[in-house]
This record gives C-alpha cells, sequence and structure tokens, in this order.
C-alpha cells in the first residue's frame, strides 16, 4: 500500500539474520538498520523498496544504523550506497577515540564485517561531500509538517553514561583484539545503541533497538523514563520491541510510563547459540497488550541442506554433521491515510504471526 | 588441518606455515601469474601477508575464478579447486564445497559455528566441530568471533584419491607498535574526515 501517508514495517530473518526497520512518512523513507537475505544477497530493505516501487535515490532521506551489530548492521553500507539523497545516522560511540582506535586496528585487516561497512560509509560520505551524524538522548533528529501535522523524530539514547560505559568495553575489546587477532561478534554494548521516538502530532510510537534496563537512572531505558525531557507526558502507541523480547530490556515501568494501554508492539526473534523471546519473555510481553506480534515463530528444527549428493555422502563419512539455519522472514507493517485521526492497518506477511503462536 | 592424512605431510605444510613471509610467487601456490600481478600490488602485498595462514591454505590464494556479490561491488574471490603446496608438489587438495566459518560459542570438547557456503548462495548453516578434528596450532585461535575455512573433497597423493576435510584458521602475524600507532592514526584521520564534529571527542 504504497499510497499511505505512513507506515512502519519490521523485518526479520530470524535465527540470528537480523532485523530492520522502514518508515514512511508522507513520501519519504528512512531505514532503520540491515540484514541480509541469504537467497538473494541483497539487503532486506531494498529488496521491500523495489519491489513497491520506490525511487531509492530520491525518496530515502535517513539511514540509521542504531548499533555496530551484526543482526542490525549487514548491507547497510550497500544501502547507503543506493541512497544517493540519504544522511547517515548511527551512535554517538562512533566518535570517541577507543571507536576510532578500533576500526584502524581492525583496518589492518579488512575482513572483519562492521570495519568493512564503516570504511565504504566513509569513502560513500567522502565522495558526496558529507558528513555522518553522531546520535544521543534527547537529540533531535528530524522536523516537518505534512499536511499540517507536526513530525518530529528523537534519539532517545544513548546517555553520556551508556557512552562511557562503551569506550570502557571498546577498549578492552582493542586490548583483546591486538592479542588475538579476533573482532568479538558484539564489540560495543547495547546500552550504546540508538532508541528511537517518533512524534506525529498527538500519537507516537517508540523503537527500542536492543536498548536493555538497568537499575541506574543514568543508562539504558531507566535513563529514557526518569530523566528524558523528550517522553514527558507521551505515551506511544506503537512500540519496537527492544533486543528480541529479552529480560535484559524489560521492566514493567517501561510500559507503564513509556506505552499507551494495550499498544500495537512489534518484535523479532533470535536464536544463535540461545534463543530469544523465551516463554517467560513472551509471558511479559503479553501481560501488557494483546495486540503483539513477531516476525516469525520458533524454530529449532534441524535440516539439511539439498546439496550435491558427493558431498553430502562425503560430510557423513568425515562425521561432520552441518544443518541448515532456516531463513524465517516475516514482516509487521502497520499503516495509515490518515496522520491527524489515524486509523492503523495491521498486515502480518510472510512468517510474521501474532506472538501467542510463538512456540 | 586435512584429515586422513599423515602426519610428514602435516610436518611438512607445518614448516611452509613458520616460513619467514616472501613475495608471493607460483612456488606458494600455483597461482597465474596474471592474477597476482592483477590483486596483489606492492602496497597490497604487505597487507595480504597478515593473512596468509599457511602455505596451502586457499582463503585469499586465488585462481581465476571469482565471483561478483550481488549485492555490492565488492568481489568475492573463490579458492582454488585444486591446492599445492610448495613442499610437496605431488600432494593435491581438490575442493568440492568450501565454506566461511565464524565461531559463536566455544564448549569444552567442541565449538558452534555459523557457515556461509562459499561454493554455493543460500542460508548459513552450523556445524559443531570437535577440538580433535583441529589441528593443534590452531587450538588457541578457537574464540568466538574467530574466522575459519572448512572445506570437503578429494585429498590426491600419489595418484590416490582419498576423501578428506580441511579445515585452517584465520591467522594474522603480531604488528609492531609503530603499525599499531599507524593504524590508530589513519582510523582516526579516516573517521574524522567525515565526522561533524571534525575531531574525535573525548579524545584521550
Amino acid at each position: 500500500m504504497q499510497d499511505s501517508i505512513f507506515e512502519i514495517s519490521i523485518f526479520g530473518g530470524g535465527n540470528g539474520y537480523g532485523e530492520s526497520i522502514l518508515v514512511k512518512i508522507d513520501k519519504e523513507w528512512i531505514i532503520i538498520d540491515s540484514f541480509i537475505n541469504p537467497s538473494s544477497s541483497l539487503p532486506t530493505p531494498i529488496e521491500y523498496l523495489k519491489e513497491i516501487g520506490v525511487d531509492l535515490s530520491k525518496d530515502v532521506k535517513k539511514i540509521i544504523c542504531t548499533h555496530w551489530h551484526d543482526d542490525h548492521f549487514r548491507g547497510i553500507a550497500d544501502i547507503f550506497e543506493q541512497c544517493h539523497s540519504a544522511d547517515f545516522f548511527c551512535s554517538d560511540c562512533i566518535d570517541t577515540q577507543e571507536f576510532t582506535n578500533l576500526y584502524g586496528i581492525t583496518d589492518l585487516d579488512p575482513v572483519t564485517s562492521p570495519t568493512k561497512e564503516i570504511s565504504k560509509i566513509i569513502d560513500i560520505l567522502k565522495s558526496r561531500n558529507k558528513v555522518f551524524h553522531s546520535l544521543r538522548a534527547d537529540q533531535l533528529l528530524h522536523q516537518q509538517n505534512v499536511k499540517s501535522n507536526a513530525i518530529k523524530i528523537w534519539a532517545l539514547s544513548p546517555s553520556q553514561k551508556s557512552i562511557n560505559a562503551s569506550r570502557m568495553q571498546l577498549s578492552k575489546v582493542l586490548t583483546q583484539y591486538s592479542d588475538d587477532k579476533v573482532l568479538p561478534p558484539s564489540p560495543s554494548p547495547n546500552e550504546a545503541s540508538v532508541a528511537l521516538l517518533f512524534e506525529i502530532n498527538n500519537f507516537c510510537f517508540i523503537l527500542g533497538s536492543d536498548l536493555p534496563y538497568f537499575n541506574d537512572s543514568d543508562k539504558g531505558w531507566k535513563h529514557v523514563i526518569e530523566n528524558s525531557q523528550i517522553c514527558q507526558n507521551k505515551k506511544a502507541v506503537f512500540f519496537k520491541v527492544p533486543h528480541h523480547g529479552s529480560s535484559t530490556s524489560y521492566h514493567p515501568t517501561i510500559w507503564a510510563k513509556l506505552l499507551e494501554d494495550n499498544p500495537i508492539v512489534g518484535l523479532t526473534s533470535y536464536s544463535k547459540g540461545w534463543g530469544v523471546p523465551n516463554q517467560k519473555d513472551i509471558n511479559n510481553i503479553l501481560q501488557h497488550t494483546d495486540n503483539a506480534y513477531i516476525t516469525s515463530s520458533r524454530s529449532d528444527k534441524k535440516r539439511i541442506k539439498k546439496r550435491d549428493k558427493t558431498v553430502t555422502n562425503m560430510l557423513s563419512e568425515l562425521r561432520i554433521d552441518i544443518t541448515e539455519i532456516p531463513f524465517e522472514f516475516g514482516q509487521i507493517k502497520l499503516s495509515t491515510n490518515n496522520l491527524s485521526n489515524p486509523i492503523f492497518s495491521l498486515e502480518l506477511i510472510k512468517s510474521a504471526i501474532h506472538l501467542n503462536k510463538y512456540f | 588441518m586435512i584429515m586422513e592424512t599423515s602426519t610428514e605431510y602435516l610436518a611438512k605444510v607445518e614448516e611452509d606455515t613458520k616460513k619467514p613471509s616472501k613475495p608471493l610467487d607460483a612456488g606458494v601456490l600455483d597461482m597465474p601469474q596474471e592474477f597476482l600481478k592483477k590483486h596483489w600490488d606492492s602496497n597490497d602485498y604487505h597487507k595480504t601477508n597478515h593473512k596468509l595462514y599457511s602455505a596451502n591454505d586457499d582463503t585469499d590464494l586465488i585462481d581465476a575464478q571469482e565471483r561478483k556479490s550481488s549485492n555490492s561491488s565488492e568481489k568475492l574471490y573463490l579458492a582454488p579447486e585444486v591446492l599445492k603446496t610448495s613442499a610437496n608438489k605431488s600432494i593435491f587438495f581438490d575442493a568440492l564445497q568450501k565454506w566461511e566459518g565464524i565461531v559463536v560459542s566455544v564448549n569444552s570438547t567442541s565449538f558452534v559455528s555459523r557457515l556461509k557456503d562459499l561454493t554455493n548462495k543460500g542460508t548459513d548453516e552450523e556445524v559443531i566441530l570437535p577440538y580433535d578434528k583441529i589441528d593443534a596450532e590452531d587450538i588457541s585461535l578457537i574464540k568466538p568471533g574467530a574466522i575459519f575455512y572448512l572445506a570437503v573433497g578429494y585429498k590426491i597423493k600419489n595418484k590416490t584419491k582419498h576423501k578428506a576435510s580441511l579445515i585452517r584458521f584465520r591467522r594474522i602475524v603480531d604488528w609492531s607498535e609503530d603499525e599499531v600507532i599507524d593504524a590508530y592514526l589513519k582510523g582516526a584521520e579516516k573517521l574524522r574526515a567525515v565526522s561533524p564534529n571534525q575531531s574525535s571527542k573525548n579524545a584521550g
């Protein structure tokens, strides 16, 4: 429904492939995070936008990488390359000495994914004579009026204390990388991620990225609840549940203070070594809302990929047990044609389901 | 590690691994000279050496096969189908299928890895490999985030074919202090060029 004036779509690949979010306001698009469809090797946001006829070079205005974890950034530089009129946004942690040092040293061996993505983004920015935009708590990153509707987009995180914590972790990773030459899959902490608030007239929605909850008023969701000037007297009708519904990002006060009663919520699953959401996480969410959706069901089926028979037999004889990690693509799409008095239309596409059907 | 192989062969591979870096030539692997000229200029050479694993490693040493990933301009070069060592030209590894793996988690007797199929496109795969399938010298490299290459195919020795697998972990040589400082400076310079603040905040 490209004609809608507003759309938010959450895409998930399940099983550690990643998550991405697209937001359409009037005719302009914002891409938040990216992952790759393994069948096409293309970033999923690009596939979707091309499919619905969006002119990538003109209509995508913002690309936001909430944090540099591999289920959020894969393909983001390729997206940026194709979206000529877009600005690039990321967490303010990029602007620290520790981040630049880690970037510099991993660039000696540019096989590491975040380094390759960052290098490509730097090259594109240079060629366009542009700079990146770094985001931190309570920062306004966009405002406009669409048919007399005031729209503002705010960053809710990271806080200064989380940026400091990120610097400490990056410093440890830097030492480890210098010794071992191995970059851990999650070099910067989740608390460095950028949660976003979209304010449109009298309704708003929150995209929680992977931001955790700490019992500390200066970090994570507690900082947002207790210190954010932006969230005062605002409650979101839609919530992208942070960190795949994990208990590390859950606290009842988030639901009580930041969200409307019975909000529409969407999340993606993650099972790479461990699985979230688990049953307890799901119970946590469903006690606050009936309108909870997830991009795919739990998939723990072990299956072997079809391949050349000789190779299959050889793997069997060599006792190498390789199983496929299924790509479970799903999309949760919420849209409306009226920003003044919005009536939302919800679509669950491909593997997306109600959360109570997850197990 | 090539399984189903002799200790003599492994010793030769190990010997090759420990050889000091030297300019790439056809003696390391039977590489087309045109390819080497095209893809390893003098600047790249230094960097490439950081990534050499051993003389029989197939990760960055490539024959004429190459493919272009459809989502980027980045070229992914496939390993040669037939590898030869300089130590013993009569031993070949004919790879039928290759994967790039990243270690996800480490247990006491095995480790879990996520694999990308380098031969065919498609979904990722998972493998649990016991340590006894790994070369002793590679054990210390098994950490979350570590990258390795897995291939299955035939080891051909004296015209005899044996089914075999090959697992090699990515190795990077130690950097000097000057190289590290230079890398920090270059990283800062590159990011500063596109930073709205022009110089990194919180510098320390």
